[in-house]
């Protein structure tokens, strides 16, 4: 099989892969699991026509995101609903709707468990107010959407329709509701989301859903820089400074170049070198080394080390022609890599009018944009302009 | 933070100890609910004894130091001024000046910037423009302004100009654009950049990608890039190709970060008709809190020469809260360049690093690596880093603070 074949292969693989889809569930460091141990139906109860309201009253004063707007047992147990008291009577009575203990709580005894399991609800990292909805007229279901498909306890924690932010985006959009990421996340007094809490491990971060950020993505370190143009988005989060931990770090870090990574550099270098300019700033870190180890024209020379550390190959710079040898062609494919050893004066000892007159302009070159704007470069080559 | 370290060199005589930095940064600010006030600066200073560059010596400065006047929630004015930096167009230029930002009610935000350069991170000064091939390209002015969609759903898109002034000439002139669509489950998107200077076009991107679950996408997208420098620069009026790649990236994380996987395929196109191949493929795993693993590997061929090679390592977090870490890990490459003749041949390297963590206070670390190839002599390279931060009131609840979760009624 050809290496194309095999890559093909490879590809239809991992886009196999790519299309088993796994269900959304809240973030669990925004939302910390809880334990709910109750049964219970919406659908059931919302096709018998009750309204949100009926059982969650509470809801509509709600300021706080922890605050508690389960039902509590006296809202079950009201007349025409649960009837507690006469289906755990001595005897007991039949009732409908079905109002045994074991109706809500699950696997709980009367008589033999002390008292049912509790119903742990963590705080939420989140700013949340029913109460502002609600003056606004939002109802339940415009957030909490199809309730009437919950048909059983909670399978995720805090259920299958609890809304995640891809509702609360819908509004909070900036133009029908405010759109700044503190306006619903935690924040320091500086602004920032808070994306680690002291009581939970894990840190928050973007995982793509509502733009290209997943920051989980392996190569995402390689990759942020088109997200990245939006700079305000970033400083959500980011201080100036984690940007230039790595794009004006002292040292680099780990996580960017694997440890031999000097050594293999040069073909990233001599494809891609607007990425590596992207960290190394205006080609320090090329010139430093280079000229340290040796490998630059002009260290070379002055240490009489080019014959032995001679890197490019025979013909490099021959005056018969081209050829892939030749430093024409790799010039002409990345000129980035050149500049970071090779200076314009090297350049211009043979591609100048006061020297050898080697024409290095592309056919059918006009400078004239150019020059009309800024001479500077024509006027290094050039005595007549 | 202080740092010393060494780099490879050719002998014993040659090792030589980078200078130590001393880095310090400044965050202060107070909120309330529909304005905020902030400062936040960062300074660096490099006792450089080596003379090996102007890297270093450039490296010691103020980095950034401004003043936030953020007024309004849902139409917000945000004034920045003072030294900061700036990614409009890709590069992370720093310049002396104000910026303001404003997401305005008709779906439109509008940002103006303006200032004198200090600096540039990104693209806009790569070595050998001008005579010496320094790297500042303080003095000059920069400026522009950036046209951006807020509040659409499902869509980004953005419109920037950009120039940069040196030597009271045009050096940069610049549109940047970039756009996102998301369809359901697709996306949509590009980027691209024109010199205005030398009316051509300089880097564009076309993707789309596809969300196939919670953390897996599939990723296809084009690439151009024609290099454009400082109008000074001669390399502008040379003969240059463009480089192109089209590539397909297909990545997944699963159980929230726990397991994750990629794979990169790449087809790069030259000038002259030459190719290349590239493919890639890695995974992670974090088999506990305190324990994890990561492998990767790669292999291109066709123009410049065939590559192979992969990399391993894992981390483990021992004592209380992790605070002891150890990092081991290797490297296997062969390469074969037929441009860098010397550079051909069968790398490998090994690492080994111990560090000890205060979290949010301090971290020690040293972390020895030691290469074994033809073309270097092998000798080892060490780095210790002792980092020491200090905050006033910054972690003092960390979203424990009931207050920090109650809106006002």
């Amino acid at each position: 099989m050809s290496p194309r074949g095999g890559l093909a292969i490879l590809a239809l693989a991992v886009l196999s892969l790519a299309a088993t889809a796994i269900a959304a569930t809240p973030s669990p460091i925004i939302l910390p699991k809880p334990t709910i141990p109750l049964n219970f139906s919406h659908q059931k109860h919302l096709k018998m026509g009750l309204k949100c309201l009926l059982c969650h009253a509470e809801a509509v004063k709600s300021v706080d995101s922890a605050d508690s707007l389960l039902p509590k047992e006296a809202a079950c147990s009201r007349e025409g609903c649960h009837n507690i008291e006469a289906a755990n009577a001595t005897p007991p009575k039949k009732v409908y709707p079905k109002s045994t203990c074991d109706t809500c709580h699950v696997d709980f005894v009367r008589g033999q468990d002390p008292k049912p399991d509790p119903v742990i609800l963590p705080p939420p990292r989140l700013r949340m107010t029913h109460r502002a909805h609600a003056l606004l007229g939002i109802v339940c279901g415009d957030c909490h959407r199809d309730m009437d498909k919950q048909t059983g306890p909670s399978k995720n924690g805090w259920g299958e329709r609890i809304p995640t932010m891809a509702t609360c985006i819908d509004c909070h959009n900036g133009a029908a509701a405010p759109a700044a990421c503190t306006t619903c996340h935690l924040a320091e007094d500086d602004g920032r989301i808070i994306t680690e809490f002291a009581d939970t491990e894990g840190k928050l971060s973007p995982i793509g859903r509502y733009r290209d950020d997943d920051h989980r993505d392996p190569n995402w370190t390689f990759r942020h820089s088109f997200p990245a143009r939006d700079q305000a988005y970033c400083y959500s989060c980011h201080g100036t400074s984690f940007c230039l931990d790595c794009h004006a770090g002292a040292t680099k870090p780990q996580a960017i170049h694997p440890g031999n990574y000097v050594l293999l550099h040069s073909r990233d270098a001599l494809t891609s070198s607007d990425n590596c300019l992207g960290c190394h700033e205006g080609g320090v870190g090329c010139q430093k080394c280079h000229e340290t180890t040796g490998v630059s024209e002009t260290a070379a020379l002055a240490q009489g080390a080019l014959t032995t550390r001679q890197i490019h190959p025979q013909g490099w710079a021959s005056f018969d022609g081209g050829g892939e040898n030749h430093h024409a062609q790799s010039a002409r494919n990345s000129i980035n890599t050149c500049v970071t050893c090779h200076s314009e004066q090297e350049c211009i000892r043979c591609h100048s009018t006061r020297t050898l007159r080697v024409n290095p302009h592309p056919p059918g070159f006009s400078g004239k944009a150019l020059q009309n704007r800024n001479d500077a470069a024509c006027k290094k080559c050039h005595d007549d302009l | 933070m202080y740092r010393s370290y060494d780099t490879p060199a050719l002998s014993e005589e040659d090792v030589v100890l980078q200078p130590f930095s001393q880095a310090f940064r400044l965050t202060a600010g107070e909120r309330w609910e529909n304005s905020r006030v902030g400062f936040e600066t960062y300074v660096r200073g490099i006792g450089d004894q080596t003379q090996r560059g102007p890297g270093f010596r450039d490296a010691s400065r103020v980095y950034y130091a401004y003043l936030d006047l953020v007024y309004g929630r849902r139409h917000p004015l945000d004034l920045r001024v003072g030294r900061q930096t700036l990614t409009t167009g890709g590069d992370l230029v720093a310049f002396d000046g104000a910026r303001l930002r404003y997401r305005g009610p008709l779906f439109v935000g509008l940002e103006v910037f303006g200032g004198t350069t200090v600096s540039g991170f990104g693209a806009v000064t790569p070595q050998g423009i001008g005579e010496g091939g320094g790297s500042t390209i303080a003095g000059g002015s920069t400026g522009g302004l950036q046209l951006f969609l807020t509040g659409v759903s499902e869509t980004q898109a953005r419109l920037g100009f950009r120039r940069i002034d040196r030597d009271g000439a045009v050096d940069r002139e610049d549109l940047v654009a970039d756009f996102a669509q998301r369809f359901g489950r697709f996306r949509v998107y590009g980027s691209g950049e024109f010199s205005t200077l030398l009316m051509q076009p300089e880097e564009g991107t076309l993707g789309t990608s596809v969300f196939a679950g919670y953390g897996t996408f599939a990723e296809l997208e084009g690439f151009h890039y024609t290099p454009i420098f400082g109008a000074s620069s001669i390399f502008n009026v040379f003969n240059i190709e463009p480089y192109d790649e089209i590539r397909l990236r297909v990545r997944t994380t699963q159980r929230w970060g726990r397991i994750g996987a990629y794979v990169k395929l790449g087809h790069a196109m030259y000038g002259d008709g030459e190719t290349s191949e590239n493919v890639g493929l890695g995974g992670s795993w974090r088999a506990s809190p305190r324990v994890s693993f990561g492998a990767r590997t790669f292999f291109s061929t066709g123009y410049q020469g065939e590559r192979t090679g992969a990399s391993a390592e894992t981390n483990l977090k021992l004592l209380d809260g992790g605070r002891l870490q150890l990092i081991l890990g290797g490297t296997w490459a062969m390469a074969e360049n037929t441009l860098l003749t010397t550079n051909s041949g069968t790398y490998l390297s090994a690492m080994g690093g111990i560090a000890y963590v205060v979290p949010d206070r301090a971290e020690l670390s040293i972390l020895a690596e030691q290469f074994a190839d033809a073309y270097t002599s092998g000798d080892p390279r060490l780095t210790a880093s002792f980092r020491f931060r200090f905050g006033a009131g910054y972690a003092r609840t960390k979203g424990l603070d009931p207050s920090q979760r109650r809106v006002s009624p």
